[in-house]
């Protein structure tokens, strides 16, 4: 059943990112979902896949950019490595782990991005660190753990009902 | 071989993270064009339809409220058209008295947002015009409020616009009270920073900065944003000035590439044998 739901939560993340994804992001602070997709893609396959997860995903959001063509596919190979790492020790279904997980994440994440981004000029680095990634980070964190927490509720109660009526 | 198989078998993650980072920078190191044709071939192949999709879907969740709004919008036009024709005549009049250099007018293009970068920090949008439609690099594109930046690269039937917000495109702009002249440059967000100005200059807060047409790229005249910080610079002979646009970028859905500009005389007003097709618009029938 974990398997089904890590499915669904995939699937969902990936359908946030292409429908509502820039309808709830305000001034440059949104969730990053295809970082969402890595980390979560990643807890659950381990190191090797997930980094290659987060390469492909990465690079296919560098395609609407190429002046930084390469950036985001490195960044999130990285993710998808650390956290397929981190995988096997980690309690997955807390959600409270996962949202400290995740915020952890997103920073880590937009730190490498934005040193490359800013080529190194730190005013500019620090200043869009702490106006958008942190938010964003609490953003991204609580949105994964909310959508991780209702799919893994949703899906205990209809196997739960399932049962009572089969009994 | 036996490396090959010991790397892949006892250190199969780092061999995987190693051959990801170094496929990663090698496509940062690609040359900028090469780097475009890589993204232009694969992003035109597989997104175009999926965006031409949930844009027709969007359009249809829209399109009662937005067919109300164009016929108020229409009305309007007409009106104003009205009103325009006569200051044309009246305008041409004293332009032959006074032997006005002859003004241009802009042959624009209007063109649907069909997508945008997935990312938080660079902005480039997707056009659905392109080649067939005679569009052009670094034709200059424009919203309702004013100039948003140029077509950077262009496809059979969309092309892609770097916006302003971007680092690396810069506009040459006016204060359009004083008249002084400056660079601008995206910092973050909806601000910007008006660049090569010096402590004698005239820049206040409120001033409006229009875009100079210098360098060809951009049309004269156009609004760029509203400048609200202006202080001395450490160095004691430029200013600091900040200036913020009115553009929300994020939600651009609906541009204008300047494909042309047309003389005064040759600029064509609506016209009065179109008037039953206005009517239709405007009463809901024929």
């Amino acid at each position: 059943m974990r398997g089904v739901g890590a499915g669904i939560v995939l699937v969902l993340f990936f359908l946030l990112q292409v429908l509502v994804s820039d309808k709830i992001t305000f001034r440059s602070i949104g969730p990053d979902f295809p970082l969402l997709i890595v980390s979560y893609f990643a807890l659950s396959n381990g190191a090797v896949r997930g980094s290659i997860v987060g390469f492909v995903v990465g690079f296919f959001q560098d395609l609407f950019n190429p002046s930084f063509l390469g950036l985001n596919a490195l960044t999130k190979s990285l993710v998808g490595y650390a956290l397929g790492r981190a995988g096997a020790q980690t309690e997955r279904e807390n959600p409270l782990f996962l949202l400290g997980l995740f915020g952890v994440t997103a920073l880590a994440h937009d730190f490498v991005y934005l040193l490359v981004f800013t080529q190194l000029h730190l005013a500019k680095f620090f200043l869009t660190w702490v106006t958008v990634s942190i938010p964003s980070a609490v953003y991204t964190a609580l949105v994964g753990a909310l959508v991780h927490t209702i799919v893994m509720f949703s899906l205990t109660e209809v196997v739960r009902s399932l049962g009572k009526t089969r009994s | 071989m036996p490396i090959f198989e010991i790397l892949l078998r006892r250190h199969r993650e780092k061999t995987t993270l190693a051959i990801l980072t170094l496929a990663s920078v090698s496509l940062m190191l690609i040359p900028q064009p090469s780097r475009l044709t890589l993204a232009q071939t694969a992003l035109n192949g597989i997104l175009y339809p999926f965006y031409s999709v949930r844009n027709y879907l969007d359009d249809l969740g829209s399109v009662k409220k937005e067919n109300s709004e164009l016929k108020r919008m229409v009305a309007s036009l007409l009106h104003e058209r009205e009103r325009l024709t006569q200051f044309r005549d009246e305008r041409e009049r004293l332009r032959r008295l006074a032997e006005f250099k002859e003004e241009q007018f802009l042959d624009l293009v209007p063109c649907e947002v069909i997508g945008r970068n997935l990312d938080r920090f660079q902005t480039a949008i997707v056009i659905d015009k392109g080649a067939d439609d005679s569009i052009r690099t670094r034709m200059p594109v424009l919203s309702y409020e004013g100039y948003v930046g140029r077509v950077t690269n262009v496809f059979k039937n969309s092309s892609w616009v770097q916006l302003i917000c971007s680092r690396n495109n810069p506009v040459s702009c006016l204060d359009k009270r004083s008249r002084v002249v400056g660079i601008l440059e995206w910092s973050q967000f909806s601000r910007f920073e008006l660049k090569q100005v010096s402590v004698v200059d005239d820049v206040q807060v409120g001033d409006t900065l229009i875009t100079s047409g210098f360098g060809g790229v951009a049309p004269k005249g156009f609004p760029l944003g509203v400048v609200t910080k202006v202080r001395e610079q450490m160095d004691g002979v430029s200013l600091k000035v900040e200036a913020v646009s009115d553009i929300n970028f994020r939600s651009l859905e609906e541009v204008f590439v300047v494909k042309d500009e047309i003389p005064w005389d040759r600029a064509i007003f609506h016209d009065p044998q179109d008037s039953a097709l206005v009517k239709s618009v405007l009463g809901g029938g024929p």
